[in-house]
Formats: structure tokens, C-alpha cells, sequence
């Protein structure tokens, strides 16, 4: 190997995420080229300081307490006040939610530009292969999604009585169908951790699940 | 300047559970409306007249409120609330708001039918159970409805339009964006500059023309796509499934199979190319072909 290692590969292999046969030819070429191995430690370092990072980050404590107080049930507040404070913090939250969603899909697409659109390494499994769990950067970015999916989940409970059973009856339905459809994605891409078009699926996948919870949500008060 | 309050019962109401509404007020020719009402249909109207009006009927015993700021003074916004009485489901009476053309009209309802004809400004329209329908051509539109259906038969400039269960039917529209879990959407007419059609299981139909260098986004998990294009038309596609088929009846580029027999991808042009459609799919089929 005599040209450098490119900065998707060491990334790579920082993360323990190439094919054994492409991580042992980078291997090979680290003993002789001083600026590849050099760049890998530092990718390395990079990857251990993040690691020590808090597992959540939460929005400015203003605005956090806002969202907080939102998810609240509502008490002796007047309704035009009532009104008021709720479309605005529902904003503020919809803004952070919507901010956190795009950056993971970002962070699912990063690493996966160089891809080619589809690898069908999906089913080159067998089929009675168990799925295996996402790579480190995929959960990451899941993560992100289930939490904001937990919290608007749980905003919506608060709120379920204001709803028609017959809009509950659909809001299920169709978190059912987006969860079901989640899934499907989620096991391929254990399985084909690599192709950028089914990431690009999951991460969607979960964003309508995001959006009709946010929807729900803010047509509770007044239905 | 004039501002005119009238809520009476009306003698043509059912059982005499309806009374009539009619408020009014003078706005500048781009106010902003909010209207909340709990009634069965929506009809908004936009007029040559630089006022809003509200009409109709309502079930007795609804609040009917208007806000428009200084009273003597042609208002820029203007908040209306029609709220049923608490026995009452909010799907009785019937109201027509009219407003100046080049006004932005937010509208939120529980179960009404909307239907909104000639307004040039903006639409921000929002139901959980009813439909939504606009004709002519908004500076802008936001529609979501949850399981109602959406139509948009004109050609917003931005257009974005949501449902859960709800079928979307466009019919125009130059930067265009829609979104549901399990309806149908069905773009045609008009000629797009952009777009990006999402589904988890539902039909995705384009058959809109395209701009020159449109981009076009198609995606879906488990949804039929079909591309009906023109003759002729300029375009670059490039089409990829992870288990669904891509038919492809537009040129004679064949799709390339994946390892196993799954999946499929194709990328192939026609013209002179610079119009782009990437469709997405996990396993719904992707067919394209000529009109």
C-alpha cells in the first residue's frame, strides 16, 4: 500500500468497523507510513474523549425548563394563557426535537457518504441469522431518536384524554405501521451496516414516527 | 371603519340547535386570521375587499369570540374562536370566513371539511378528522389532517402537506413536500422544481412535469412508486430498492439485481438529462414509465 490510508478508512478502523481482510492490509500499512499512523491515533483520542462525554446533551436551562414545566399536566392555568404558553413551548420543544433529528441524520449519513446507493449485503445473511446490534454509531444515533420519541410519547399520554378515540384509534394504527416498518429497516441495517440508501430509510422511517407524535401532540389540547 | 359582532339563534336551525354567526371587521389587504372553530364545515373564501367576515352557523350555546386588536383601526391580525359547547362533538354548523386575497389564514378544527378558494397568501390549515381542499394557487400552504384527505388543486409556490391515514392529492405546486404514514399520495399537473414525497406503506404516484434541473425525492418503505413521465422529458433518474423490483418501462436500461436475487438498483436518462428523480424504497415496487 503506498498511498495514505483516506480519513473515512481510519475512521474505520478507529471503530473497529472494516472487514477483516481490509483492516489487516490498513494494518499493514501503518508501520511505514509515520503520518497515517499518526492521523489513527489522533481519530482514536478523538473517539476515547467522546466516548467520556455525557450521554445526553440537553438544551440551554432556560429553555429546558419550559419544555419541562410543558410536560407538566396543566392545572389552574386560564385557557387563553393556557394557549398561549403551550404553542410556544410546543415550538421550543419542536424546534429541539427537529434540530436533534436532522443531526442524527446526519450522524447516520456521515460516515456512509462513500457508500455506493445499495449493497445487498442485507441478503447475502442467511435468513435464520439473528440480527445483530446496530454498529456503535447507528445505536448512538437510534438513541437519539427513541428519546425523542419517548418524550413526546409520554406528552401524548398526558394528554390522551383530550383526544377522540377515534384520532387515538388512528395514532396507534399508524404508530404501529411506523414501528413495524422501523424494525424491518433496523434489521437490515444490523445486517448491512454500510449501505447508505437503507440508512437513509431507517433514519426517515423514524422521522414520520417523530412527526405524527409531534402532530398528536399538539392537536391534543383542543380536540 | 367598521367592526360587526352578531351571534342569534337561527329560525332555519334543525331542531333549533343551531344559531346564526356574523362577525366582521376591516384589515389591511395582507392580515394575518386565526381561526379555531369546532364546526362541521369550513369554507374560507378569498374576496376583493380589504375585510374579514365570518358567517354562518354554529350549535347554540358555542363561544364565539373575535380579537382584532384596536377596534377603530384596520386590523393586521385578527384571532376568531368558535368553540362548541362541551355535550356538543364540534361536527354541526356550517361557517365561511372570508378574507382579503393576499391575506395568511391559520386555521385549526377538530372534524370539519375545509375547503378554501382564491386566497394568494398563506395557508396554514390543521384538522385531526376532516379534509382539507384548496383550489387556486397560495404563496404558500401547510395542510395536515390526520386521517382526512388533502388536496391542493393549484400551484403553490411552497407547499407541504401531511397526513397519517389521509390520501394527498396534488395537482401542482413548484417547491412541494408530502408526507404520510399509510395514505396514498398522487402528484400530477403543474411542473415541479422541487419535491420529496415520503410514505411508510402508502402508494406514491408522480406524474408531475418537471422544471428545468427539478429535483424530485421519492421514498418509501414498503409503498408502491410509480413515475409516469412525459415524453421527451429531460431527466436523470436513479432508482434503488433493498428487496423491492424496479420495472422500468421508460428507457432500456435494465435494473441491476442485487447479490441474491434482492433488491435492485437503476440509474438511466433520457434527453438531454438535468431534471433529477431518486426514488428510495425497502421493499415496495418502483415502476416507471412514459405517460
Amino acid at each position: 500500500m503506498t498511498d495514505h490510508l483516506s480519513f473515512e478508512l481510519l475512521c474505520d478502523l478507529a471503530d473497529a468497523a472494516l472487514a477483516p481482510a481490509v483492516e489487516s492490509a490498513a494494518r499493514a500499512h501503518l508501520p511505514s507510513c509515520e503520518d497515517c499512523a499518526s492521523r489513527l491515533s489522533a481519530i482514536s483520542a478523538l473517539a476515547a474523549r467522546t466516548a467520556a462525554l455525557p450521554g445526553e446533551m440537553g438544551p440551554p436551562d432556560d429553555l429546558w425548563g419550559d419544555i419541562r414545566r410543558e410536560l407538566k399536566p396543566h392545572t389552574a392555568v386560564g385557557r387563553v394563557g393556557a394557549s398561549t404558553l403551550r404553542i410556544r413551548h410546543l415550538a421550543a420543544a419542536a424546534v429541539v426535537i427537529a434540530a436533534g433529528s436532522s443531526a442524527l441524520t446526519a450522524l447516520i449519513l456521515r460516515d456512509l457518504r462513500s457508500q455506493p446507493a445499495t449493497q445487498s449485503a442485507v441478503a447475502a445473511l442467511p435468513p435464520q441469522v439473528p440480527p445483530a446490534e446496530l454498529p456503535a454509531r447507528l445505536a448512538s444515533a437510534e438513541h437519539g431518536y427513541t428519546q425523542s420519541v419517548a418524550t413526546l410519547q409520554r406528552t401524548l399520554d398526558e394528554r390522551r384524554d383530550s383526544l377522540a378515540p377515534s384520532t387515538i384509534a388512528t395514532v396507534e394504527r399508524s404508530l404501529r405501521v411506523a414501528d413495524s416498518a422501523i424494525a424491518e429497516a433496523r434489521d437490515a441495517l444490523a445486517r448491512d451496516p454500510a449501505n447508505r440508501a437503507l440508512a437513509a430509510l431507517f433514519a426517515s422511517n423514524y422521522e414520520r414516527k417523530i412527526d405524527l407524535l409531534r402532530r398528536a401532540t399538539e392537536l391534543a389540547p383542543r380536540t | 371603519m367598521t367592526a360587526v359582532a352578531l351571534v342569534s339563534a337561527s329560525p332555519f336551525a334543525a331542531a333549533g340547535a343551531q344559531q346564526k354567526v356574523l362577525l366582521g371587521h376591516g384589515t389591511t389587504p395582507t392580515v394575518s386570521v386565526r381561526l379555531f372553530a369546532a364546526v362541521g364545515d369550513i369554507h374560507v373564501v378569498g374576496w376583493d375587499r380589504d375585510s374579514v367576515e365570518l358567517s354562518g352557523v354554529v350549535p347554540t350555546g358555542a363561544r364565539v369570540e373575535m380579537h382584532s386588536g384596536a377596534p377603530l383601526e384596520r386590523a393586521k391580525g385578527m384571532k376568531m374562536y368558535v368553540e362548541a359547547p362541551a355535550e356538543q362533538t364540534g361536527r354541526e354548523g356550517k361557517l365561511t370566513l372570508r378574507v382579503p386575497r393576499g391575506a395568511r389564514v391559520w386555521l385549526k378544527t377538530g372534524s370539519a371539511d375545509m375547503d378554501v378558494t382564491g386566497v394568494t397568501g398563506g395557508l396554514d390549515l390543521n384538522v385531526v378528522g376532516g379534509s382539507i381542499t384548496v383550489h387556486g394557487s397560495p404563496k404558500e400552504v401547510r395542510a395536515e389532517s390526520m386521517d382526512g384527505n388533502v388536496t391542493i388543486d393549484g400551484s403553490p409556490e411552497w407547499l407541504r402537506a401531511k397526513t397519517a391515514t389521509g390520501d394527498i392529492t396534488l395537482r401542482g405546486g413548484m417547491d412541494v413536500g408530502a408526507s404520510t404514514i399509510s395514505g396514498t399520495i398522487r402528484a400530477s399537473g403543474g411542473e415541479v422544481e422541487r419535491a420529496k414525497l415520503e410514505s411508510t406503506t402508502g402508494t406514491i404516484s408522480f406524474a408531475s412535469g418537471l422544471a428545468r434541473n427539478a429535483s424530485v425525492e421519492l421514498e418509501t418503505h414498503s409503498g408502491p412508486i410509480d413515475i409516469l413521465l412525459q415524453s421527451r422529458a429531460d431527466v436523470d433518474i436513479d432508482a434503488a430498492t433493498i428487496t423491492g423490483a424496479i420495472d422500468n418501462q421508460w428507457t432500456r436500461a435494465r435494473p441491476v439485481t442485487g447479490r441474491e436475487a434482492r433488491g435492485m438498483t437503476l440509474q438511466t436518462s433520457s434527453g438531454m438529462g438535468g431534471a433529477r428523480i431518486a426514488a428510495r424504497s425497502f421493499k415496495g415496487t418502483v415502476q416507471i414509465k412514459g405517460k
